[in-house]
Protein backbone atom coordinates (compact mmCIF):
# COMPACT_ATOMS: atom_id res chain seq x y z
CA UNK A 1 0.00 0.00 0.00
CA UNK A 2 1.46 3.17 -1.12
CA UNK A 3 1.12 6.06 0.88
CA UNK A 4 -0.09 9.48 0.22
CA UNK A 5 -2.17 11.45 2.11
CA UNK A 6 -5.55 11.63 1.37
CA UNK A 7 -5.86 15.20 0.63
CA UNK A 8 -3.53 14.39 -2.46
CA UNK A 9 -5.50 11.59 -3.84
CA UNK A 10 -5.90 10.85 -7.71
CA UNK A 11 -8.51 12.73 -9.65
CA UNK A 12 -12.19 11.44 -9.93
CA UNK A 13 -12.48 9.49 -13.54
CA UNK A 14 -15.70 11.83 -13.84
CA UNK A 15 -15.90 15.73 -13.73
CA UNK A 16 -17.56 15.63 -9.97
CA UNK A 17 -17.71 12.20 -8.70
CA UNK A 18 -18.32 8.75 -9.97
CA UNK A 19 -21.31 6.20 -8.31
CA UNK A 20 -23.03 3.73 -8.59
CA UNK A 21 -26.51 4.34 -11.06
CA UNK A 22 -29.59 2.12 -11.48
CA UNK A 23 -30.82 2.41 -14.58
CA UNK A 24 -34.47 0.51 -15.88
CA UNK A 25 -34.48 -1.32 -19.26
CA UNK A 26 -37.13 -1.15 -21.43
CA UNK A 27 -37.54 -5.02 -20.96
CA UNK A 28 -38.11 -4.71 -16.75
CA UNK A 29 -34.49 -5.78 -15.79
CA UNK A 30 -32.75 -3.04 -13.60
CA UNK A 31 -29.33 -3.18 -14.17
CA UNK A 32 -26.61 -1.55 -11.60
CA UNK A 33 -23.28 0.38 -13.23
CA UNK A 34 -20.83 2.98 -11.89
CA UNK A 35 -21.09 6.24 -13.67
CA UNK A 36 -23.37 9.32 -13.47
CA UNK A 37 -25.14 9.57 -16.55
CA UNK A 38 -28.79 9.66 -16.09
CA UNK A 39 -27.98 13.43 -18.26
CA UNK A 40 -25.47 14.65 -19.97
CA UNK A 41 -22.32 15.75 -17.88
CA UNK A 42 -22.86 19.64 -19.32
CA UNK A 43 -26.57 19.87 -18.34
CA UNK A 44 -26.20 18.68 -14.74
CA UNK A 45 -26.98 21.08 -11.92
CA UNK A 46 -24.29 21.06 -9.77
CA UNK A 47 -22.72 23.97 -11.50
CA UNK A 48 -25.44 26.05 -11.48
CA UNK A 49 -26.17 25.20 -7.52
CA UNK A 50 -22.11 26.65 -7.47
CA UNK A 51 -23.28 29.41 -9.20
CA UNK A 52 -26.37 30.57 -7.12
CA UNK A 53 -24.53 30.22 -4.12
CA UNK A 54 -21.56 31.87 -5.44
CA UNK A 55 -23.47 34.91 -6.02
CA UNK A 56 -25.23 34.59 -2.66
CA UNK A 57 -21.76 35.11 -0.40
CA UNK A 58 -21.07 38.18 -3.24
CA UNK A 59 -24.02 39.32 -2.18
CA UNK A 60 -23.29 38.87 1.74
CA UNK A 61 -20.51 40.21 1.21
CA UNK A 62 -21.68 43.18 -0.25
CA UNK A 63 -24.27 43.30 2.29
CA UNK A 64 -21.38 43.23 5.52
CA UNK A 65 -19.32 45.73 3.89
CA UNK A 66 -21.87 48.67 3.00
CA UNK A 67 -22.80 48.35 6.97
CA UNK A 68 -26.01 46.53 6.79
CA UNK A 69 -25.10 42.97 8.14
CA UNK A 70 -22.61 41.34 10.20
CA UNK A 71 -19.36 39.15 9.33
CA UNK A 72 -21.36 36.43 10.54
CA UNK A 73 -23.81 36.64 7.72
CA UNK A 74 -20.95 36.15 5.07
CA UNK A 75 -18.60 33.77 6.65
CA UNK A 76 -22.23 31.73 7.46
CA UNK A 77 -22.51 32.06 3.52
CA UNK A 78 -19.07 31.56 3.05
CA UNK A 79 -19.03 27.57 4.67
CA UNK A 80 -22.04 26.89 3.39
CA UNK A 81 -23.96 26.99 6.08
CA UNK A 82 -27.76 27.99 7.54
CA UNK A 83 -28.83 29.72 10.55
CA UNK A 84 -29.34 26.03 12.61
CA UNK A 85 -26.07 24.58 11.41
CA UNK A 86 -24.05 27.50 12.16
CA UNK A 87 -26.39 27.56 15.98
CA UNK A 88 -25.31 23.95 16.21
CA UNK A 89 -21.69 24.91 15.84
CA UNK A 90 -21.50 27.37 18.17
CA UNK A 91 -23.70 26.08 20.87
CA UNK A 92 -26.13 29.02 20.71
CA UNK A 93 -29.92 29.41 19.89
CA UNK A 94 -30.80 29.74 16.44
CA UNK A 95 -32.28 33.18 17.01
CA UNK A 96 -29.45 34.19 19.07
CA UNK A 97 -27.22 33.71 16.31
CA UNK A 98 -29.91 35.59 13.83
CA UNK A 99 -29.79 38.59 16.11
CA UNK A 100 -25.48 38.44 15.94
CA UNK A 101 -26.53 39.04 11.94
CA UNK A 102 -27.28 42.54 13.14
CA UNK A 103 -23.77 44.90 12.92
CA UNK A 104 -25.02 46.81 15.98
CA UNK A 105 -25.17 43.45 18.23
CA UNK A 106 -22.15 42.10 16.41
CA UNK A 107 -19.94 44.98 17.64
CA UNK A 108 -21.18 44.43 21.42
CA UNK A 109 -20.65 40.75 21.68
CA UNK A 110 -18.46 39.08 24.68
CA UNK A 111 -14.78 37.86 23.58
CA UNK A 112 -15.80 34.26 24.51
CA UNK A 113 -18.73 34.79 22.04
CA UNK A 114 -16.03 35.60 19.13
CA UNK A 115 -13.60 33.15 19.63
CA UNK A 116 -16.33 30.88 19.55
CA UNK A 117 -17.59 31.96 16.09
CA UNK A 118 -14.06 31.98 14.35
CA UNK A 119 -13.36 28.56 15.90
CA UNK A 120 -17.11 27.01 13.40
CA UNK A 121 -15.55 29.29 10.70
CA UNK A 122 -11.55 28.25 11.30
CA UNK A 123 -10.51 31.78 10.79
CA UNK A 124 -8.93 33.71 13.22
CA UNK A 125 -10.65 36.49 15.59
CA UNK A 126 -9.02 39.13 13.63
CA UNK A 127 -10.24 37.78 10.27
CA UNK A 128 -13.81 37.28 11.54
CA UNK A 129 -14.38 41.07 12.51
CA UNK A 130 -12.57 42.40 9.60
CA UNK A 131 -14.26 40.08 6.43
CA UNK A 132 -12.32 41.20 2.89
CA UNK B 1 -4.20 -4.55 10.32
CA UNK B 2 -6.54 -4.99 7.61
CA UNK B 3 -9.87 -7.03 8.08
CA UNK B 4 -10.83 -9.31 4.43
CA UNK B 5 -13.29 -7.15 4.00
CA UNK B 6 -14.25 -7.18 0.28
CA UNK B 7 -15.63 -3.99 -0.98
CA UNK B 8 -18.66 -3.43 -3.40
CA UNK B 9 -19.58 -0.17 -4.76
CA UNK B 10 -23.07 0.56 -4.48
CA UNK B 11 -25.85 3.50 -5.11
CA UNK B 12 -27.07 4.52 -1.23
CA UNK B 13 -24.40 4.33 1.55
CA UNK B 14 -26.59 2.91 3.86
CA UNK B 15 -28.03 -0.09 2.09
CA UNK B 16 -24.39 -0.48 0.35
CA UNK B 17 -22.67 -0.74 4.13
CA UNK B 18 -25.74 -2.92 5.37
CA UNK B 19 -25.12 -5.39 2.63
CA UNK B 20 -21.62 -5.47 2.59
CA UNK B 21 -21.56 -5.58 6.52
CA UNK B 22 -23.91 -8.85 6.32
CA UNK B 23 -21.77 -10.46 3.00
CA UNK B 24 -18.52 -10.32 5.15
CA UNK B 25 -20.42 -12.53 7.49
CA UNK B 26 -21.78 -14.78 4.58
CA UNK B 27 -25.36 -13.89 4.34
CA UNK B 28 -25.81 -12.84 0.80
CA UNK B 29 -27.98 -9.70 0.84
CA UNK B 30 -28.03 -7.43 -2.02
CA UNK B 31 -28.09 -3.85 -2.14
CA UNK B 32 -31.79 -3.83 -3.21
CA UNK B 33 -32.49 -6.68 -0.80
CA UNK B 34 -31.63 -4.82 2.28
CA UNK B 35 -33.39 -1.46 0.74
CA UNK B 36 -36.59 -3.43 1.08
CA UNK B 37 -35.94 -5.77 4.07
CA UNK B 38 -34.78 -2.43 5.90
CA UNK B 39 -37.58 -0.39 4.04
CA UNK B 40 -35.39 2.30 3.18
CA UNK B 41 -38.12 4.19 0.51
CA UNK B 42 -39.34 6.87 2.26
CA UNK B 43 -40.49 10.55 1.22
CA UNK B 44 -40.84 13.68 3.59
CA UNK B 45 -41.06 17.20 2.85
CA UNK B 46 -40.20 19.61 5.91
CA UNK B 47 -40.67 22.92 4.35
CA UNK B 48 -39.73 24.42 7.66
CA UNK B 49 -36.60 23.12 8.07
CA UNK B 50 -34.23 24.69 5.52
CA UNK B 51 -30.66 23.96 4.25
CA UNK B 52 -28.83 26.67 2.39
CA UNK B 53 -32.66 28.27 1.83
CA UNK B 54 -33.89 25.48 0.48
CA UNK B 55 -36.89 23.30 2.15
CA UNK B 56 -35.65 19.98 2.85
CA UNK B 57 -36.99 17.28 0.67
CA UNK B 58 -35.90 13.58 1.84
CA UNK B 59 -36.31 10.24 0.48
CA UNK B 60 -34.80 8.38 3.11
CA UNK B 61 -35.29 7.43 6.31
CA UNK B 62 -33.19 8.19 9.50
CA UNK B 63 -29.51 6.85 9.88
CA UNK B 64 -29.19 3.24 10.84
CA UNK B 65 -32.52 2.71 10.85
CA UNK B 66 -32.11 0.56 7.36
CA UNK B 67 -29.09 -1.47 9.09
CA UNK B 68 -31.33 -2.54 12.11
CA UNK B 69 -34.49 -3.00 10.17
CA UNK B 70 -32.76 -5.17 7.76
CA UNK B 71 -30.23 -7.43 10.44
CA UNK B 72 -33.91 -7.64 13.06
CA UNK B 73 -35.28 -9.22 10.38
CA UNK B 74 -32.77 -11.68 9.26
CA UNK B 75 -32.15 -12.74 13.07
CA UNK B 76 -28.41 -11.21 12.96
CA UNK B 77 -27.17 -9.90 15.99
CA UNK B 78 -25.59 -6.42 15.70
CA UNK B 79 -24.56 -3.50 18.29
CA UNK B 80 -24.95 -0.27 17.44
CA UNK B 81 -23.29 1.80 20.06
CA UNK B 82 -23.73 5.81 19.85
CA UNK B 83 -23.10 7.49 23.82
CA UNK B 84 -19.54 7.94 23.80
CA UNK B 85 -18.26 9.76 26.76
CA UNK B 86 -16.05 11.46 24.56
CA UNK B 87 -14.47 11.79 21.09
CA UNK B 88 -11.15 9.44 22.20
CA UNK B 89 -13.47 6.68 23.74
CA UNK B 90 -15.13 6.86 20.17
CA UNK B 91 -11.81 6.45 18.47
CA UNK B 92 -10.54 3.64 20.65
CA UNK B 93 -13.45 1.56 20.62
CA UNK B 94 -13.44 1.69 16.88
CA UNK B 95 -9.49 0.85 16.95
CA UNK B 96 -10.20 -2.48 19.09
CA UNK B 97 -13.02 -3.61 16.57
CA UNK B 98 -10.25 -3.32 13.73
CA UNK B 99 -7.62 -5.04 16.02
CA UNK B 100 -10.16 -7.72 16.66
CA UNK B 101 -11.19 -8.34 12.79
CA UNK B 102 -14.44 -6.95 13.09
CA UNK B 103 -15.18 -4.09 10.13
CA UNK B 104 -17.67 -1.60 11.18
CA UNK B 105 -19.94 1.04 9.56
CA UNK B 106 -19.84 4.62 11.28
CA UNK B 107 -22.12 7.77 10.70
CA UNK B 108 -20.18 10.45 9.38
CA UNK B 109 -20.92 14.13 8.03
CA UNK B 110 -19.68 15.37 4.55
CA UNK B 111 -18.52 19.06 5.43
CA UNK B 112 -14.81 17.58 6.12
CA UNK B 113 -14.71 14.34 4.24
CA UNK B 114 -11.45 14.98 2.12
CA UNK B 115 -12.06 12.57 -0.37
CA UNK B 116 -14.51 13.93 -1.84
CA UNK B 117 -15.00 16.74 -4.55
CA UNK B 118 -15.67 20.12 -3.55
CA UNK B 119 -19.00 20.64 -4.41
CA UNK B 120 -20.21 17.41 -2.20
CA UNK B 121 -18.91 19.80 1.13
CA UNK B 122 -22.28 20.13 1.92
CA UNK B 123 -23.20 19.90 6.00
CA UNK B 124 -25.20 17.00 5.82
CA UNK B 125 -24.36 14.12 8.38
CA UNK B 126 -26.43 11.25 7.41
CA UNK B 127 -23.69 9.63 5.25
CA UNK B 128 -22.22 6.13 5.83
CA UNK B 129 -18.85 4.59 5.66
CA UNK B 130 -17.23 1.24 6.66
CA UNK B 131 -13.99 1.16 8.27
CA UNK B 132 -12.05 -1.98 7.88
CA UNK B 133 -8.51 -1.57 8.58
CA UNK B 134 -5.69 0.58 10.03
CA UNK B 135 -2.31 0.31 9.01
CA UNK B 136 0.54 3.19 9.77
CA UNK B 137 -2.24 5.87 11.81
CA UNK B 138 -4.27 6.14 8.61
CA UNK B 139 -7.70 4.57 8.40
CA UNK B 140 -8.79 2.07 5.60
CA UNK B 141 -12.34 3.10 4.79
CA UNK B 142 -14.54 1.85 2.18
CA UNK B 143 -16.71 4.14 0.54
CA UNK B 144 -20.14 3.12 -0.53
CA UNK B 145 -20.74 4.96 -3.19
CA UNK B 146 -16.44 5.07 -4.62
CA UNK B 147 -15.50 2.45 -6.90
CA UNK B 148 -11.93 1.66 -4.45
CA UNK B 149 -11.35 1.89 -1.01
CA UNK B 150 -10.15 5.52 0.40
CA UNK B 151 -8.01 6.61 2.86
CA UNK B 152 -8.01 8.96 5.99
CA UNK B 153 -6.25 10.28 8.82
CA UNK B 154 -6.81 10.00 12.44
CA UNK B 155 -7.54 13.63 12.87
CA UNK B 156 -9.74 13.72 9.87
CA UNK B 157 -12.27 10.55 10.66
CA UNK B 158 -12.46 12.24 13.95
CA UNK B 159 -13.42 15.04 12.88
CA UNK B 160 -16.10 13.75 10.54
CA UNK B 161 -17.10 11.06 13.13
CA UNK B 162 -18.36 14.07 15.09
CA UNK B 163 -19.13 16.89 12.49
CA UNK B 164 -21.15 19.43 13.53
CA UNK B 165 -24.66 20.98 12.48
CA UNK B 166 -28.11 19.34 12.06
CA UNK B 167 -28.67 15.67 13.16
CA UNK B 168 -25.23 15.29 14.74
CA UNK B 169 -23.51 11.52 14.17
CA UNK B 170 -21.99 11.91 18.02
CA UNK B 171 -19.45 8.83 16.68
CA UNK B 172 -22.36 6.66 16.00
CA UNK B 173 -20.59 3.01 14.99
CA UNK B 174 -22.26 0.19 14.04
CA UNK B 175 -21.27 -3.56 13.54
CA UNK B 176 -22.55 -7.53 12.95
CA UNK B 177 -21.50 -9.42 16.18
CA UNK B 178 -23.27 -13.20 15.26
CA UNK B 179 -25.55 -14.31 12.18
CA UNK B 180 -27.73 -17.54 11.72
CA UNK B 181 -27.35 -19.07 8.56
CA UNK B 182 -30.42 -19.21 6.35
CA UNK B 183 -32.88 -16.68 7.41
CA UNK B 184 -36.55 -17.01 6.62
CA UNK B 185 -36.73 -14.82 3.81
CA UNK B 186 -40.02 -14.19 2.93
CA UNK B 187 -41.26 -13.13 6.38
CA UNK B 188 -37.82 -10.73 6.01
CA UNK B 189 -39.47 -9.90 3.40
CA UNK B 190 -42.96 -8.97 3.79
CA UNK B 191 -42.23 -7.26 6.77
CA UNK B 192 -40.17 -4.91 4.82
CA UNK B 193 -42.57 -4.50 2.48
CA UNK B 194 -45.32 -3.56 5.15
CA UNK B 195 -43.27 -1.17 7.18
CA UNK B 196 -43.13 0.76 3.71
CA UNK B 197 -46.34 0.88 3.13
CA UNK B 198 -47.04 2.04 6.45
CA UNK B 199 -43.94 4.97 5.92
CA UNK B 200 -45.58 5.72 2.13
CA UNK B 201 -49.41 5.59 2.46
CA UNK B 202 -50.52 4.62 6.08
CA UNK B 203 -48.86 7.53 7.79
CA UNK B 204 -51.11 9.99 9.63
CA UNK B 205 -48.74 12.92 9.32
CA UNK B 206 -49.29 15.03 5.25
CA UNK B 207 -45.94 15.56 5.10
CA UNK B 208 -44.99 11.97 5.02
CA UNK B 209 -44.97 9.91 1.76
CA UNK B 210 -47.44 10.08 -1.27
CA UNK B 211 -49.42 12.93 0.78
CA UNK B 212 -46.15 14.78 1.62
CA UNK B 213 -45.43 14.45 -2.31
CA UNK B 214 -48.87 16.05 -3.13
CA UNK B 215 -48.15 18.77 -0.41
CA UNK B 216 -44.38 19.60 -2.58
CA UNK B 217 -46.06 19.64 -6.18
CA UNK B 218 -48.70 22.11 -4.40
CA UNK B 219 -46.28 24.29 -2.93
CA UNK B 220 -43.83 24.23 -5.96
CA UNK B 221 -46.75 26.03 -7.88
CA UNK B 222 -46.23 28.97 -5.57
CA UNK B 223 -42.50 29.42 -5.49
CA UNK B 224 -42.51 31.66 -8.53
CA UNK B 225 -44.99 33.55 -7.07
CA UNK B 226 -43.98 33.75 -3.58
CA UNK B 227 -40.06 33.49 -3.51
CA UNK B 228 -37.54 35.77 -6.08
CA UNK B 229 -36.72 34.15 -9.36
CA UNK B 230 -33.02 33.04 -7.90
CA UNK B 231 -34.50 31.26 -5.28
CA UNK B 232 -37.35 29.45 -7.11
CA UNK B 233 -34.38 28.16 -9.21
CA UNK B 234 -32.06 26.95 -5.95
CA UNK B 235 -35.33 24.84 -4.61
CA UNK B 236 -35.50 23.33 -7.76
CA UNK B 237 -31.85 22.68 -8.31
CA UNK B 238 -31.75 21.01 -4.52
CA UNK B 239 -34.89 18.63 -5.36
CA UNK B 240 -33.55 17.41 -8.42
CA UNK B 241 -30.09 17.15 -6.74
CA UNK B 242 -31.45 15.46 -4.32
CA UNK B 243 -33.65 13.26 -6.59
CA UNK B 244 -30.41 12.11 -8.81
CA UNK B 245 -27.15 13.35 -7.01
CA UNK B 246 -27.01 12.52 -3.55
CA UNK B 247 -26.38 9.00 -3.76
CA UNK B 248 -30.12 7.64 -4.14
CA UNK B 249 -28.98 5.44 -7.27
CA UNK B 250 -30.78 7.45 -9.08
CA UNK B 251 -34.35 8.25 -9.59
CA UNK B 252 -35.18 8.74 -5.49
CA UNK B 253 -34.79 5.22 -4.68
CA UNK B 254 -37.31 3.80 -7.28
CA UNK B 255 -35.12 1.64 -9.32
CA UNK B 256 -33.77 0.55 -6.19
CA UNK B 257 -36.91 -0.62 -5.10
CA UNK B 258 -38.36 -1.90 -8.02
CA UNK B 259 -34.74 -4.02 -8.26
CA UNK B 260 -35.58 -5.28 -5.00
CA UNK B 261 -39.68 -6.07 -6.05
CA UNK B 262 -38.30 -7.73 -8.81
CA UNK B 263 -35.36 -9.95 -6.95
CA UNK B 264 -38.50 -10.40 -4.04
CA UNK B 265 -40.71 -11.86 -7.06
CA UNK B 266 -38.53 -14.21 -8.24
CA UNK B 267 -37.06 -15.50 -5.19
CA UNK B 268 -40.59 -15.92 -3.64
CA UNK B 269 -41.89 -16.97 -7.15
CA UNK B 270 -44.65 -13.81 -6.83
CA UNK B 271 -45.92 -12.83 -10.15
CA UNK B 272 -48.02 -9.68 -8.52
CA UNK B 273 -44.49 -8.47 -7.35
CA UNK B 274 -42.73 -8.71 -10.55
CA UNK B 275 -45.42 -6.94 -12.28
CA UNK B 276 -45.38 -3.61 -9.42
CA UNK B 277 -41.63 -3.61 -10.30
CA UNK B 278 -42.25 -2.86 -13.62
CA UNK B 279 -44.52 -0.26 -12.47
CA UNK B 280 -41.88 1.09 -9.83
CA UNK B 281 -39.58 1.34 -12.81
CA UNK B 282 -41.97 3.41 -14.66
CA UNK B 283 -43.04 5.80 -11.43
CA UNK B 284 -39.03 6.10 -11.31
CA UNK B 285 -38.95 7.09 -15.13
CA UNK B 286 -41.69 10.09 -13.89
CA UNK B 287 -38.71 10.93 -11.15
CA UNK B 288 -35.93 11.34 -13.90
CA UNK B 289 -38.45 13.15 -16.30
CA UNK B 290 -38.67 15.69 -13.87
CA UNK B 291 -35.15 15.63 -13.33
CA UNK B 292 -34.37 15.99 -17.26
CA UNK B 293 -36.92 18.35 -17.58
CA UNK B 294 -36.15 20.10 -14.82
CA UNK B 295 -32.56 20.56 -15.24
CA UNK B 296 -33.35 21.96 -18.76
CA UNK B 297 -36.20 24.38 -17.38
CA UNK B 298 -33.14 25.86 -15.37
CA UNK B 299 -31.34 26.32 -17.82
CA UNK B 300 -33.71 27.86 -19.89
CA UNK B 301 -34.27 25.35 -22.14
CA UNK B 302 -37.38 23.63 -23.08
CA UNK B 303 -41.08 24.58 -22.56
CA UNK B 304 -41.48 23.54 -18.93
CA UNK B 305 -42.90 25.81 -16.24
CA UNK B 306 -43.25 25.16 -12.45
CA UNK B 307 -46.81 23.89 -12.69
CA UNK B 308 -45.90 21.50 -15.57
CA UNK B 309 -42.80 20.21 -13.20
CA UNK B 310 -45.66 19.89 -10.24
CA UNK B 311 -48.09 17.98 -12.43
CA UNK B 312 -44.99 15.15 -12.83
CA UNK B 313 -45.10 15.40 -8.61
CA UNK B 314 -48.54 14.73 -8.59
CA UNK B 315 -48.56 12.27 -10.63
CA UNK B 316 -45.80 9.99 -8.96
CA UNK B 317 -48.19 10.19 -5.43
CA UNK B 318 -51.00 9.01 -7.59
CA UNK B 319 -49.08 5.98 -9.22
CA UNK B 320 -46.96 5.60 -5.91
CA UNK B 321 -50.37 5.49 -4.18
CA UNK B 322 -51.47 2.82 -6.72
CA UNK B 323 -48.22 0.11 -6.36
CA UNK B 324 -48.18 0.88 -2.65
CA UNK B 325 -51.84 -0.17 -1.86
CA UNK B 326 -51.38 -3.19 -3.97
CA UNK B 327 -48.67 -4.62 -2.34
CA UNK B 328 -50.51 -3.73 1.10
CA UNK B 329 -52.84 -6.50 -0.17
CA UNK B 330 -50.34 -8.39 -1.26
CA UNK B 331 -48.26 -8.87 2.10
CA UNK B 332 -51.64 -8.71 4.73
Amino acid sequence: MEETHPKEMKPLKFKWFNVGQYTFEKDGRFTNHIGFDYIPEEEALTDDAQKIIDERIEEARQKVLTGKMSPVYYYMEKTWMDPITLSKFVGLSMFTVKRHFKPAKFAKLKPEIFQKYANAFEISVEELKNPK
Amino acid sequence: MITDYKHNYSSHCETGVTSGLLRHKGIDISEPMAMGIGSGIFFTYLPFIKAQDAPMVSFRTAPTRVFKLTTQRLGVKTAVLKKFENQLDAMDSLDRNIKNGIPTGCQVGCYHLTYLPPPMHVHYNFHNVVVFGKEDGLYHVAEPVFEETQILSYEDLLRVRFAKGMFEPKGKMYFVESVTQNPDMKKAIFAGIKTSVKNMVKDPVPLIGVRGMRKLSKHMRNWPNKLPAKNAAFNLIQLIRTVEEFGTGGAAFRYLYGAFLKEAGELLKNDELLKLSFDMGEAGNLWRDLSIRGGRFVKNRGDDNYNTLADIVLECSVREEKIFRALDKIVK
